[in-house]
C-alpha cells in the first residue's frame, strides 16, 4: 500500500464508511510517519466531533417563533391588502381626472362630425377637379380654435385622416398609381414634399414587385389547385 | 419523507398553527447549529435563526415538493449567514464579538479538544467550513450538501477533504495529535 491509497482509506473512514483493517495498511502505517500522523489526527478529530455539544435554543423557541411567523403572515397580508387598495384608488383617481379634464377643457366637447374615410378598394374616389398647384387660393381660414390644445388635436386628427387615405389606397398595388395625392387638402409644403417622395418610392417598389411576380408566374410551373382538389 | 414534508408544507401554507410549530421544531436545531458554527457567535446565531425561519415561511410556496425539504432549508440558512457575515464585516464595532467569543470559554465546552476543533473550524475558509459543519455536525450526506450550497457533489467532496486536512493540521500544530499507532478501521 502506498500513501495515496492510505489517504483514500482515511477519507472513507472519515466519511463513515466501514474500512476493513488490512495487514497492508498496518504495515504502511508502521513505516510511514506522515500517514501515521494523519491517521492519528483523524482519530482524534472524530473523537472530538463525537464529544462536540449540540448548540441548543431556548426551550420555548418553537412556540415564540410560531407566534412571530403568524404575526408576520398577518402583517404581510394586511400590507398586500393596502397595496391593492392604493392601486385601485390611484387607478380610479386617474379615470376621474381624465373625465374631469374632458368635461372642463374648453372645446373638448365641440361637436365634431366624423369625416368618413373613403375606402378606395370599394369604390374609386370621384375625381375632384384639381386646382392648379401654383394658383391655389389659400384655404379659407378655419374658425380660430379655442386654445392651443384644441388646435393641435384638430390638426393631428386631420393629418391622420388624410394619410389614412393614402395608406388604404396603397394596400391595393394595382391602384397605387391612383393615389389621391392631389385630392389631399392643403398640407404644409414640406409635408407634401415628403409624402411625394414616399409615394414615389412606394411606386418603384410595387412596380418591381409586380414584375417579379409576373416573371415567377410565367417561368415557374404553378400547381393547378383545381385539379388537386379532385 | 418527501410526501410527509409536502403535507406539512401544505398545512403550513394554509396557516395551520400546529403545522408551523411542527416544522419549526423539526428544523430548529439544524438551523441554529449551523448558524452557531458558521457565525461563531451565539447571539448572532439566534437572530439569524429567527430571520431564517421568517424567510422560510415567506418563500415556502416556492419550495419544489419534488425535492427534499432539509437541503432547501439549509441552503437558505447558509445564504442568510453569509449575508450576515458580510454585513458584520462592514461594522467595525462588532469585530470584537469574535474575539470575545473565541477567548471566552463557552459553558458547553467540555474538553480542550472540542475547543480546539471549534477554533480550527472557525479558521477555515467559508466554503470549507460550511461543508465541514454540514457533514460532520449536521450529518447531511454529500448530495444534500451539494443541493443546499448549489455546487456539484465532486466539489463538496474536495472541499470537505481539504477542510479535514486543514483542521487536522491545526490540531497537530496545537499539539493535540500525538504520534501513536492508531486503531485502524474504527
Amino acid at each position: 500500500m502506498n500513501c495515496p491509497e492510505c489517504q483514500d482509506l482515511l477519507q472513507q473512514r472519515m466519511d463513515g464508511e466501514a474500512t476493513p483493517t488490512s495487514d497492508a495498511l498496518e504495515r504502511h502505517l508502521s513505516e510511514c510517519s506522515a500517514c501515521r500522523e494523519l491517521h492519528s489526527g483523524a482519530t482524534i478529530l472524530l473523537e472530538g466531533l463525537k464529544k462536540m455539544p449540540l448548540p441548543r435554543l431556548a426551550p420555548d423557541f418553537a412556540r415564540t417563533m410560531t407566534a412571530e411567523i403568524l404575526h408576520d403572515r398577518r402583517q404581510r397580508r394586511a400590507k398586500m391588502g393596502r397595496r391593492i387598495l392604493v392601486t385601485v384608488a390611484m387607478a380610479a383617481s386617474v379615470v376621474l381626472l381624465l373625465l374631469l379634464a374632458y368635461r372642463w377643457i374648453p372645446g373638448a366637447q365641440k361637436p365634431h362630425a366624423p369625416n368618413p374615410i373613403p375606402n378606395p378598394m370599394a369604390h374609386k374616389p370621384e375625381p375632384a377637379p384639381s386646382p392648379p398647384k401654383q394658383e391655389t387660393p389659400p384655404p379659407e381660414p378655419k374658425p380660430a380654435p379655442s386654445n392651443a390644445f384644441t388646435k393641435l388635436t384638430d390638426r393631428l386628427a386631420d393629418t391622420t385622416r388624410d394619410h389614412a387615405k393614402v395608406v388604404l389606397v396603397g394596400t391595393n398595388l394595382d391602384a397605387v398609381e391612383k393615389l389621391p395625392v392631389n385630392e389631399l387638402p392643403m398640407l404644409d409644403p414640406s409635408v407634401r414634399e415628403a409624402g411625394q417622395e414616399v409615394s414615389d418610392g412606394v411606386l418603384t417598389v410595387t412596380r418591381t414587385t409586380r414584375q417579379a411576380f409576373n416573371f415567377f408566374s410565367r417561368e415557374l410551373p404553378m400547381p393547378d389547385m383545381g385539379e388537386q382538389k379532385h | 419523507m418527501s410526501a410527509e414534508d409536502a403535507n406539512l408544507v401544505r398545512r403550513c401554507l394554509k396557516g395551520d398553527e400546529s403545522a408551523i410549530h411542527a416544522l419549526v421544531e423539526r428544523f430548529q436545531s439544524d438551523v441554529f447549529g449551523l448558524c452557531v458554527r458558521l457565525l461563531h457567535h451565539r447571539h448572532d446565531a439566534e437572530d439569524v435563526t429567527q430571520e431564517v425561519f421568517l424567510r422560510i415561511f415567506r418563500s415556502l410556496k416556492r419550495w419544489d415538493s419534488q425535492r427534499p425539504l432539509k437541503p432547501w432549508i439549509m441552503g437558505i440558512t447558509v445564504n442568510r449567514c453569509r449575508t450576515w457575515m458580510s454585513a458584520r464585516s462592514k461594522r467595525p464595532e462588532l469585530a470584537n464579538y469574535l474575539h470575545e467569543t473565541a477567548a471566552s470559554k463557552p459553558a458547553d465546552d467540555s474538553t480542550e479538544l472540542v475547543r480546539e476543533i471549534k477554533s480550527a473550524v472557525h479558521e477555515l475558509r467559508w466554503d470549507y467550513r460550511t461543508v465541514f459543519v454540514m457533514f460532520h455536525e449536521r450529518g447531511l450526506p454529500y448530495e444534500d450538501i451539494a443541493e443546499a450550497i448549489d455546487k456539484p457533489v465532486g466539489t463538496v467532496k474536495t472541499w470537505l477533504h481539504r477542510a479535514r486536512l486543514e483542521v487536522m493540521e491545526r490540531l497537530r500544530q496545537r499539539g493535540m495529535v500525538n504520534e501513536f499507532s492508531p486503531q485502524v478501521g474504527e
